[in-house]
């Protein structure tokens, strides 16, 4: 047998073929198999991501920024959405965290200013679920307005306000909205109680307050308005003589 | 990956698979006993073929001889892992071939059967090199780079791996 007799009997070999519905059927499989195991929304995400706003291959080049990105997003969405949450949801706890969060970076000064701000949103959380009447919410709605209550008391109770008279004009301010939100849970059949710790505060600040007016040179008018304050603080109506303070000082 | 690049991809292999579908099967077809056997490592190396193509196809130069090399290497891990000693088997596929006679087609068969039974007594690398020379067409160089060696060392390997089978064939 010469080497071409011998070439020509190995090119024989060549009929060798595999079945043509097996060659169909390993095809099918191997592609199959990926196709069951992608995910339809990671296809969807990746299609909008990758494709239309930044290209797929700078996307999924930097896959663990955009990871970080993702998550800082989703985390923001959640927090903007439970600052409409009230005491008793399930998001009420985040809501909480970032008005906590918000205080560390508030200075000494205007905390006790913050802290009644915070009152103050305690007692509208009170009053949407009084007027939507969800009664289940309301015991941990009061429960959060005198926490935040005894907090705002105990800045105002460390509050200086001979070194600091702006302050007093804020907390004056804020105590006054604080007197016509609490009429108006009031009216709305709303028992929300007492808080000794408060009045004390209050009752403090009003001390300081005629004390120093005692030592300032006033008006007729002036003194007229004071002797009104002593009298709602002989009464006990702290909030009323301070906003007469307010008032006074104004003139 | 997204999924219209994993289409591209899939779009792609299938050439691959539709080009190289039969020269893979009969190179282990011709290395196996059975047709079965042929049919599971050749479906085997396509679907990790498939595996590192979609991973990184860029990396793949040259399909050919990266199915080859997939091939190549699960034939030796299946006559490893099980054992078994390459032997002449005298099962027979079917050919087609209306064109001739029952008698010339028994004729055509053995010789075919001949052939395959001296190719499957040759070492490994003989093997290989006749079949991907003589058989699959692949010029010298393109089995130098399948092997990784030398094209002058591949010329000298196809000269022996011929006188080999030649007296494989004389000794039947």
């Amino acid at each position: 047998m010469t080497e071409q007799q011998l070439i020509s009997k190995i090119r024989e070999l060549r009929q060798f073929k595999p079945r043509q519905d097996w060659v169909v059927l390993v095809k099918k499989q191997i592609f199959e198999h990926d196709e069951r195991n992608r995910v339809p929304f990671v296809k969807g995400t990746r299609f909008l991501l990758g494709r239309f706003l930044l290209g797929e291959k700078f996307v999924f080049q930097h896959k663990p920024v955009f990871a970080f990105i993702t998550t800082f997003l989703v985390l923001i969405g959640v927090f903007g959405f439970a600052q409409n949450s009230l005491p008793g949801g399930t998001l009420f706890s985040l809501k909480k965290l970032a008005e906590q969060s918000q205080t560390i970076f508030i200075s000494e000064k205007e905390q006790p200013k913050h802290n009644l701000e915070l009152v103050n949103k305690r007692l509208d959380d009170l009053t949407k679920i009084a007027q939507t009447n969800v009664v289940k919410n309301l015991a941990p709605a009061i429960n959060e307005f005198q926490a935040s209550v005894s907090k705002a008391a105990e800045s105002l109770a460390k509050t200086d306000t001979k070194k600091n008279p702006q302050v007093v004009k804020a907390i004056a301010l804020e105590v006054k909205k604080l007197a016509e939100k609490t009429e108006k849970i009031k009216s709305l059949g709303v028992e929300i109680g007492e808080n000794q710790e408060w009045d004390n505060a209050l009752a403090q600040i009003v001390e300081r307050e005629i004390e120093d007016l005692e030592e300032k040179t006033l008006t007729e008018e002036q003194q007229e308005a004071l002797i009104k304050v002593r009298s709602d603080y002989e009464a006990g109506n702290y909030s009323q003589a301070i906003e007469k303070i307010l008032l006074l000082t104004n003139n | 990956m997204s999924y219209f690049k994993m289409k591209k991809t899939q779009e792609i292999f299938s050439q691959i698979y539709d080009q190289y579908v039969d020269k893979i099967y009969r190179f282990i077809f011709l290395k196996v006993n059975s047709q079965e056997m042929a049919e599971d490592l050749c479906s085997e190396t396509f679907t990790r073929g498939w595996q590192r193509f979609k991973e990184n196809s860029q990396e793949i130069e040259n399909p050919q001889a990266f199915l080859y090399q997939i091939a190549r290497n699960l034939v030796i891990d299946h006559y490893r892992e099980k054992g078994k000693v390459q032997f002449v088997s005298t099962d027979c596929v079917s050919i087609k071939d209306p064109e001739i006679n029952l008698e010339q087609k028994a004729i055509k068969s053995s010789d075919l059967e001949t052939i395959r039974t001296a190719l499957k007594g040759l070492k490994a690398e003989y093997q290989d090199v006749i079949i991907w020379h003589y058989i699959d067409d692949l010029s010298i160089s393109e089995v130098a780079k399948v092997m990784g060696k030398a094209e002058g060392t591949v010329r000298v390997q196809l000269h022996r791996a011929l006188k080999a089978l030649r007296s494989q064939i004389n000794q039947a």
